[in-house]
């Protein structure tokens, strides 16, 4: 056992690691935002998952046949920003309810995906046939020569460092524009700001575009920068994983960023704990358990508040 | 300026067939109070609505200011300088006061909301027309009174000239209320139309100029205030004699069933809410509790029944300590209540009428086949009640949140009174509630009490307290500070010493209220 004690030391004091946990952050923390920007003017987007899996697979076949990765960004974010549009029409002016929504859109983000690489390459599974291209990775001047930590923070891809960025943007958009005050408003109580004539589909619909074009970011990160091609399922559950961490973080951008930053964590170390000798099944799972044991301990906090609010409303 | 806003021959009639208005005709004058009054289910509300554009007339017209207006939408209405302040506050929680009142109109610095702009206009109209207001203070952190004042103010800056204000006075405090009619004289002065619907007929005759009837969605007369009495209106109202003070026969209380002895808790932030309560409700008796609200009633209801937690003391019920039974084994001790807030305590507003009545009674053996509900008696029973309760509706498939405010309390007692009883926690019983109703409810629940139950009333309406209770203790900061054994000879101006924490009896004295 003590050799399990000693390849856990050694995986924390990797520089490697912590590189690995920002970058695997990045697309939970794009995703999460987006849950986050949604969630605020009161419309779950349960559909993040798909909304992330057809971004990033519009984007490697926009990048592979335009020959520009740039292209692929941008045909990924349309694509979210689209698919932000639909859970809009469905769920706000054809009024199916929102989760079913998400649901229905994260069923056919899967099987749309899985069909489309087979129409495209002929493969089954993933689109490595195609050449399509990686967003660059960049390399911090003055940041990139200081010991440790200039190897963990420096040469991220363009897309992590935007993650992190994306946070303060967020803060801003939410809290310190009228777009933002009237965001929040809506999704606290849409009567209220009905009742000053503030279009609340409008302002959801806003919101859920928003959500969309964080998801397009998110799902570009998977296949043009984690990896250079799409494959089946490539999301591996992120934007569910995105909706707990929204929850968790309060639908704030800062509580997002560290509950995505804590999965994140997970993320890497499953990866990393493969040195450790225990099951490979077991290891992979851990992101998913962590998720389960923050959903419980949220869940706990807001329950305790609500009675808390309860008893002592006086 | 006459004939300010008239409103001619409307009919209203909803999708379900229910005819709300039918053929009402209305005026109202620039710079005057007008009243409208009406039992519960007349069709106020919905006139109002019609008013603010929040729902189309099928027929009639609206004229303003001379010229005949299409109110399609709030919005326009809000243009044609007309504001609503809804009985239940339509206000963003976490956002502050100037936040609230800008909303839709927000001062911008490029795509920036201009929150010092914003604070600077909330000012500026607070000075205007005297309010005492801090516009940085967040809606979650203030009272009641204070929300009104918002919404009053969000009306006043789009440049409301015609408010109208629903119910205003129900959820206030009698201090809150006085405040409010003063503003409301100054906003008179200054030449606002001010529309006021409410089921209290002495602040009708203290505040406004004229009155309008409304009876089953006809208009029965407008008058001067100052020409008739509240009888007088009550009358038109009902179409019949209403009694305004319940007669009843004197109590006479035998075995304890709810005991509460030495009960403190205390708030999140560790502050008292009570400290030391103790007394006894017997059953045959009516036990008031009078009080400005937000001295301890809150957490006291709370603990008695069954929602509250932590703190010390004793609370039983037929002798049993409330905290070893869960709600369902509450109720079945017999402990039924009539809570403060009815749309989110009291009713699944979602449901039908008659599912709301039956759903605490769905595991009698009467009701339920093991398998599947007795639908044939669920039915016959429901029918029953709401012909007793007189709830004005459609049917019992409508759906609760259709019906009008009163009628949804109506409902709520109804269940709750045809539960299995022994006692019963009654907290604002008639808030909002037309005086026929009240009348009723106020004879069921000494019904009640004749037939052996234990009563707790806790009310602001101190004429309710006074009228019904057998007994009577005061609150003050979480304390009892009065006790009253004889309720006859008391008078409100007593009470009101009591309330506001001028006075206060013996230990001697308040511990009479707990018997062995
Ligand atoms: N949205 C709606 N759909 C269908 N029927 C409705 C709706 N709103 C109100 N009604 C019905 O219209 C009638 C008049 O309701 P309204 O709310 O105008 O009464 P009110 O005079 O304001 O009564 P209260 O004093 O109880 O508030 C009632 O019978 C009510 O059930
Ligand atoms: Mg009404």
């Amino acid at each position: 056992m003590t050799g399990f004690w000693e390849n856990l030391a050694g995986i924390f004091t990797n520089a490697n690691f912590y590189f690995a946990v920002i970058r695997v952050t990045a697309p939970i923390l794009f995703a999460t935002l987006g849950c986050a920007i949604a969630e605020k003017a009161g419309s779950t987007n349960m559909g993040m998952e798909g909304i992330m899996l057809v971004s990033a697979f519009t984007g490697v076949i926009a990048s592979a046949f335009s020959g520009s990765v740039w292209v692929g960004l941008i045909a990924a974010l349309i694509a979210g920003v689209l698919m932000g549009l639909v859970v809009a029409y469905f769920a706000l002016k054809l009024k199916v309810d929102i989760i079913l929504v998400g649901i229905a859109v994260n069923l056919i983000g899967t099987g749309l995906t899985g069909f489309l690489i087979y129409v495209f390459t002929g493969d089954r599974s993933t689109t490595t046939s195609l050449q399509s291209g990686m967003l660059p990775q960049l390399n911090i001047p003055g940041l990139q020569d200081i010991p440790v930590l200039g190897s963990i923070l420096s040469g991220h891809n363009i897309l992590t460092y935007l993650s992190y960025i994306m946070v303060a943007i967020m803060a801003f958009l939410m809290y310190k524009t009228c777009l933002g005050l009237r965001i929040r408003a809506v999704g606290e109580n849409p009567d209220a700001a009905a009742s000053v004539g503030v279009g609340v589909n409008k302002t959801k619909t806003i919101a859920l575009a928003i959500s969309g074009l964080m998801g397009g970011f998110a799902g570009a990160f998977m296949s043009m920068a984690y990896l250079s091609y799409f494959a089946k399922g490539i999301t591996a559950g992120r934007g569910y994983i995105a909706l707990a961490a929204c929850a968790m973080g309060s639908a704030n951008p800062l509580g997002s960023m560290l509950t995505s930053i804590l999965f994140g964590f997970f993320y890497a170390l499953s990866t990393y704990a493969r040195t450790l000798n225990i099951p490979d099944q077991l290891v992979t799972t851990l992101p998913y358990l962590a998720t389960l044991v923050g959903l419980v301990i949220y869940s706990i906090k807001v329950r305790q508040n609500e009675l808390k609010k309860l008893n002592t409303k006086e | 300026m006459k004939d300010f806003l008239v409103m001619e021959n409307i009919t209203k009639v909803y999708d379900n067939g229910v005819m709300a208005n039918d053929n009402v005709c209305f005026s109202a004058e620039k710079g005057e109070i007008h009243a409208i009054c009406g039992e519960n289910g007349a069709g106020k509300s919905t006139l109002m609505k019609l008013l603010f554009g929040v729902e189309q007339p099928n027929q009639g017209r609206i004229i303003i200011r001379g010229e005949e207006v299409k109110l399609t939408s709030p919005l326009k209405a809000i243009e044609m300088g007309i504001g609503m302040v809804y009985q239940h506050f339509v206000l963003v929680p976490s956002l502050t006061i100037a936040e609230n009142v800008m909303l839709g109109i927000e001062p911008k610095k490029g795509i920036l909301f201009d929150k010092d702009k914003a604070v600077e206009l909330t000012r500026a109209i607070c000075e205007k027309y005297n309010f005492d207001i801090d516009p940085l203070a967040k809606i979650e952190d203030i009272s009641v009174g204070v929300k009104q004042k918002v919404e009053i103010i969000k009306a006043l800056i789009r440049g409301a000239e015609i408010l109208i204000l629903d119910e205003p006075t129900a959820v206030l405090t009698p201090q809150e209320t006085k405040e409010l009619f003063e503003q409301l004289k100054l906003l008179r002065e200054a030449g606002h139309t001010i529309i006021f619907i409410s089921h209290k007929l002495n602040e009708v005759k203290y505040l406004c100029d004229r009155v309008t009837i409304i009876r089953h969605g006809r208009t029965m007369g407008t008058h001067n205030v100052a020409d008739v009495t509240e009888a007088d209106i009550s009358r038109l109202m009902v179409g019949a004699d209403v009694e305004l003070t319940i007669s009843k026969t004197e109590a006479k209380p035998k075995d304890a069933v709810l005991r509460v002895k030495n009960l403190v808790t205390y708030n999140e932030l560790g502050k008292k809410t009570l400290n030391g309560v103790s007394f006894t409700v017997r059953e045959g008796e009516i036990l008031g509790i009078a009080g400005v609200e937000g001295n301890g009633q809150r957490a006291l209801i709370n603990m008695i029944t069954g929602f509250g937690e932590g703190g010390s003391g004793e609370v039983s019920i037929n002798g049993k300590d409330i905290r070893s039974l869960n709600i369902k084994q509450l109720r079945q001790e017999g402990l039924v209540h009539v809570p403060e807030d009815r749309n989110v305590m009291g009713v699944a507003k979602n449901m039908s009428i008659r599912e709301n009545l039956i759903a605490d009674k769905i595991n009698l053996p009467k009701y339920n086949k093991k398998l599947t509900l007795n639908d044939d008696a669920i039915d016959e029973d429901t029918q029953q009640w709401i012909k007793d309760f007189d709830v004005v509706c459609s049917g019992s498939e409508q759906p609760v949140g259709m019906l009008s405010g009163g009628n949804v309390q109506k409902v709520v007692v109804a269940r709750e009174l045809t539960s299995y009883t022994k006692l019963i926690v009654c907290d604002q019983p008639t808030r909002g509630i037309d005086v026929g109703a009240t009348e009723f409810i106020r004879k069921r629940l000494v019904q009640k009490r004749d037939e052996g139950n234990a009563v707790l009333l806790v009310s602001a309406d101190l004429g309710e307290v006074m009228n019904l209770s057998d007994k009577l203790i005061v609150m003050y900061g979480g304390e009892i500070v009065a006790y009253f054994p004889d309720v006859t000879d008391i008078t409100e101006e007593d009470l009101g010493f009591y309330m506001l924490g001028i006075k206060k009896m013996t230990a001697e004295e308040i511990g009479g209220a707990y018997v062995e």
